[in-house]
């Protein structure tokens, strides 16, 4: 599962740190107009995925979470995203993938009644996408990638992984508890 | 579930509540043998009406059935065709129960399955059967007034709807008028006003005329002539008392049968999701104020100070106001305890009145339904442990009927709600007997407890002394739930209790949870927040009398004159340990024993917004919840109750007992107790947990033979070891080899501490049935079914006195169980 996506201008990386509102600045209008779909790309290690940017709230610049003793080994800790408690998630943890330098940023992701935090080295762009360039993950995709990968889709040169912030709870929290063995 | 849908579930319940309370007025007046209160019966048939037709535009057959069969009931209650006596209030609460149970049904989406002509049916048929469906008069009812223009019938029912309120006047009149006393200029004057009908009463020269108008009391007072001593409404309805059995002017404020005024007026509805989010918002912005405020020195004499502070002072306001928009009156969780009681006394034969008081008194609305659970079972307790039945309170020379108060007042920065009695009350000897039995606490320590120490050991887990099971208290079980969650709430118990006097249970809660004074900790570089009112006090050994000392491998600390088991935080919250002491002591107390928490450094007190625990971690209950301080990052608030269950030391699983007491019929749920599954010579035993004090796995030389017995060096004791096989007919263990560990299970506490040997320790189960007795099986007290087999349970007592002598069976002699709440 290495999907990569070749790195893009500096200037641009920049210009996206600020979140959806840095996003929503530039040429939105064209890619709209397109008929497209919009998604965050962003990179963990050497792997690029992708989040729908309706599941994005925002991107929130070096976290530093709070540990959390006992909780699930995912959960990197917590947040304070301006008076509210985000559960911080690390990507590498839940793809079994060893633990990499501090993440740089982080993608804040909703999903139903769920907010999170997904732990991040760059983000690099907001890409329009045309729903004919998705495909079904690969059958060869297993365990954790497979509960967390919407789809795939050729951008480029690279295949990306289109996340499914859903997947997150079935993954950080199967049984819909965590309530430890006392 | 269509908006719609659910908007009208939801008022209905609403609606059933107020009809609920109507109709304890109602049973108040039947049993007290009163009429009924006109306010009373119009509200629930207003409700009953307003149930009908929502749920008729809804097209919910089985309500509009159940509900118009109960409203026929009303209509026919309220155009006095019926009499109100208890029997008939028991038809109107099952209609009303069944409506309730219909609409919670309709709202989780699952069919209820009633069947409402049954229902109609059973409704219509008490009235067909009613004591005396005969039309009666008003001048039967209120003898000595008389009727001296208008009809009745249709004035009963504009009273009853409140179209029309009573008055009453009060002038003079000569005898010789007596005939003709519409003639009086005054009530000429009055009656101008729209009379529909009066009535009049005469002692002497001295008439009382009431007469019912749709005029408003503001407009009849402006027109009341001089000479008229007094007149007033009479919301109730009621026919005005004559001077002769009540003061000339009657209060008016109050609504019969405890009524409250229309609380709609002025109110809208409001997401409690929506509070929070406020909640949320006010307390970053005090953050952002604290911020400003230290930068607003950094710039002194810029002209910043004044509205900054200005600023300070609105945010602090802020707070407040958003605070109170959580606060609800604790009559809330009081409103169905009424008929808790009456449906008790119904079913029982005991007489019971509830007595409520300070019911306004206001509590943050997550603390509310935090203490519903603790206050109904310790009303279910004092109904059926506390208040003896009618004859034996008589014997005793109290009057028969019982009474249960329920009180509630603010103090200080928390809402005290105390529920008592005038029961029985506890029995000390029983308490002393079952605590020897069960060996909770050390009989030298036992010796020299008062009755207030005794009484607190009713909080222990699993210790109760109640003889029967009965439907309302289950097994008696539950003090120790009440404790857990009270505490739970930040908050305390205390219970006070006199012997053939009665039982005072008092709970102390804080008045929000949303914000509390709280200890920050240091464990290993992390900061953690401990709510205050967990803890007793912060030692550091070496000083002021503490010391830690090893008993074997686990610290102890040493306060006082008591040891204390000393939990490393480091290691329950599983954190690598990263070197360094750990100075200080957080000393908490639960449940009646205290526990020591080392951690690397305490901070101030401080005030903490207390947040809940986002998804993903709040399964996780170490945490109570999480905080922001003021330097913006996060703080996990520490559980302790649930930390302590984590480290081994509650006795209690807190997070089930927490879940079954909120879950309605407590009792029944916590009452499965704890069971260590063990080997002995080869089989499987059960022990209770609460007779567990410690598990040991010792190398085999380690025990050692004193005589006839083997003996455990223990700390500076010798602890006996007794092999528990031959009481059960299996071969005694062989003494272990060098290389052999020895799993010992040590039950007992201090001097009376005793090992049992076993082959090994399998686990712990909860028993989720009741234990069957087994009697005649020695050394067995009974089967359990754990884990799908079955289990026989070890008969402790019998198993140290089979092997220590009759010194040890005199403590485990008293195997009855004894009354009290």
């Amino acid at each position: 599962m290495s999907l990569n996506v070749p790195s893009r201008g500096a200037e641009r990386r920049r210009e996206n740190l600020g979140g959806p509102a840095g996003v929503e600045r530039r040429d939105l209008a064209d890619r709209r107009a397109e008929n497209n779909v919009l998604y965050v790309c962003f990179r963990v290690g050497a792997s690029t995925y992708l989040l729908d940017v309706h599941e994005v709230l925002e991107i929130v610049p070096a976290p530093s979470p709070l540990p959390v003793p006992l909780a699930p080994p995912a959960v990197a800790g917590l947040i304070n995203l301006r008076g509210r408690i985000l559960p911080a998630l690390d990507l590498r943890s839940l793809l079994g993938e060893p633990p990499g330098p501090p993440p740089a940023l982080g993608v804040v992701a909703i999903a139903g009644e769920d907010v999170f935090t997904i732990l991040v080295d760059e983000v690099d762009d907001v890409v329009a996408l045309s729903p004919t360039a998705f495909r079904l993950p690969p059958a060869t995709l297993g365990g954790a990638s497979r509960v967390l990968a919407r789809a795939v889709c050729q951008h480029r040169d690279a295949l990306l992984v289109v996340l499914d912030p859903h997947g997150f709870r079935r993954l950080v929290d199967p049984a819909g508890s965590t309530r430890e063995a006392v | 579930m269509s908006e719609e849908l659910q908007m009208c579930l939801d008022e209905a319940v609403e609606h059933l509540d107020a009809c609920d309370r109507a109709a304890m007025a109602l049973d108040q007046a039947a049993s007290a043998g009163e009429e009924p209160s006109a306010v009373a019966v119009a509200e629930l048939f207003r409700g009953v009406h307003t149930i009908k037709g929502n749920a008729g535009m809804l097209g919910l057959e089985t309500l509009v059935g159940i509900a118009h069969a109960l409203e026929t009931l009303l209509d026919r209650l309220r155009a006095g065709q019926v009499a109100v006596g208890r029997d008939l209030v028991d038809v109107v609460f099952g209609g009303l129960d069944a409506l309730r149970t219909e609409t919670l049904a309709r709202r989780n989406g699952v069919p209820s399955g009633l069947d409402h002509r049954a229902i109609a049916a059973t409704i219509l048929a008490a009235l067909a059967d009613g004591p005396t469906a005969t039309e009666r008069g008003w001048a039967d009812r209120f003898p000595g007034w008389r009727l001296v223009s208008g009809a009745e019938a249709p004035i009963a029912a504009a009273l009853a709807e409140g179209r029309q309120q009573l008055y009453r006047l009060e002038f003079a009149l000569p005898a010789a008028a007596a005939a003709e006393p519409l003639a009086h200029p005054a009530v000429e004057k009055m009656l101008a006003l729209g009379s529909a009908a009066a009535w009049c009463r005469g002692e002497g020269d001295r008439w009382w005329l009431a007469w019912a108008s749709a005029a408003d009391a503001e407009t009849v007072g402006r027109f009341a002539p001089d000479e008229l001593a007094a007149c007033e409404p009479r919301p109730d309805g009621r026919m005005p008392a004559a001077p002769a059995d009540a003061p000339a002017r009657e209060a008016t404020a109050g609504l019969a049968g405890g009524l409250p005024a229309d609380a709609g007026e002025g109110t809208i509805r409001v997401g409690v999701a929506l509070l929070d989010t406020l909640m949320t918002l006010v307390g970053e912005l005090v953050l952002t104020r604290n911020q400003v405020l230290q930068a607003a020195e950094l710039v002194a004499g810029s002209g910043l100070q004044p509205p900054v502070q200005r600023l300070s002072q609105l945010t602090t306001e802020l707070q407040e106001a958003v605070m109170r928009t959580r606060m609800q009156p604790v009559g809330q969780v009081f409103e169905k305890l009424p008929r808790l009681v009456r449906d008790y006394c119904r079913q029982s034969g005991k007489e019971i009145e509830l007595v409520q008081e300070g019911a306004e008194t206001e509590l943050d609305k997550g603390l509310l339904e935090r203490i519903r659970g603790p206050l109904t079972h310790l009303v279910r307790n004092a109904l059926d442990h506390g208040v003896e039945p009618p004859a034996a309170r008589l014997a005793a020379g109290k009057p028969a009927a019982g009474t249960i108060r329920l009180a509630a007042m603010q103090e200080g920065g928390t809402v005290i709600v105390e529920v008592s009695d005038d029961g029985r009350g506890l029995d000390y000897d029983r308490i002393r007997a079952k605590a020897l039995v069960t060996g909770i606490v050390p009989v030298e320590t036992l010796a020299r407890m008062n009755e207030a120490e005794l009484a607190q050991l009713v909080f222990h887990a699993g210790f109760s002394t109640a003889e029967a099971v009965t439907d309302v208290s289950g097994r008696g079980v539950g003090m120790d739930v009440v404790k857990t969650d009270v505490e739970r709430a930040g908050g305390s118990v205390e219970l006070r209790s006199e012997p053939g006097r009665g039982t005072t249970t008092r709970l102390k809660i804080p008045l929000t949870l949303a914000v509390i004074p709280a200890i920050v900790a240091w464990v290993d570089g992390q900061r953690f927040a401990m709510p205050q009112a967990a803890i007793h006090e912060v030692v550091r050994p070496g000083e002021g009398g503490a010391s830690l000392a090893l008993v074997r491998d686990a610290r102890v600390l040493r306060l006082r004159d008591e040891l204390l088991p000393v939990v490393d935080l480091r290691t329950v919250l599983g954190m690598t340990a990263a070197g360094g002491g750990d100075p200080y002591l957080v000393v908490v107390h639960l449940g009646g024993r205290a526990i020591a928490l080392a951690v690397n450094a305490v901070g101030d007190p401080e005030e903490i917004v207390v947040k809940p625990l986002p998804a993903f971690v709040n399964a996780v209950s170490t945490y109570a919840g999480v905080t922001i301080l003021g330097d913006g990052t996060p703080c996990l608030i520490l559980d302790v109750t649930g930390l302590a269950s984590r480290a081994g030391l509650a006795a209690e699983p807190a997070g089930e007992a927490q879940q079954a007491a909120s879950a309605g019929p407590i009792a029944e749920e916590v009452a499965r107790e704890k069971m260590l599954v063990v080997a002995i010579a080869g089989r499987r035993y059960a022990v209770p947990m609460g007779l567990v004090t410690r598990l040991e796995d010792v190398p085999g030389e380690r025990l050692e033979a004193v005589g006839n017995r083997a003996v455990l060096q223990y700390g500076e004791r010798l602890l006996p070891v007794i092999d528990p096989a031959p009481l059960l007919g299996g071969v005694p263990a062989a003494a272990p080899h060098g290389g052999e560990r020895q799993p010992l299970v040590v039950v007992g506490e201090g001097a009376a501490a005793v090992g049992l040997r076993v082959d090994a320790i399998h686990d712990v189960d909860a028993d989720r049935r009741a234990m069957q007795a087994a009697p005649g099986v020695p050394g067995v007290l009974g089967t359990i079914v754990l884990g799908g087999r079955v289990i026989e349970v070890l008969d402790v007592p019998a198993a140290l006195a089979s092997v220590l002598g009759p010194a040890s069976a005199g403590r485990v002699e008293s195997q009855e169980e004894a009354p009290c709440p």
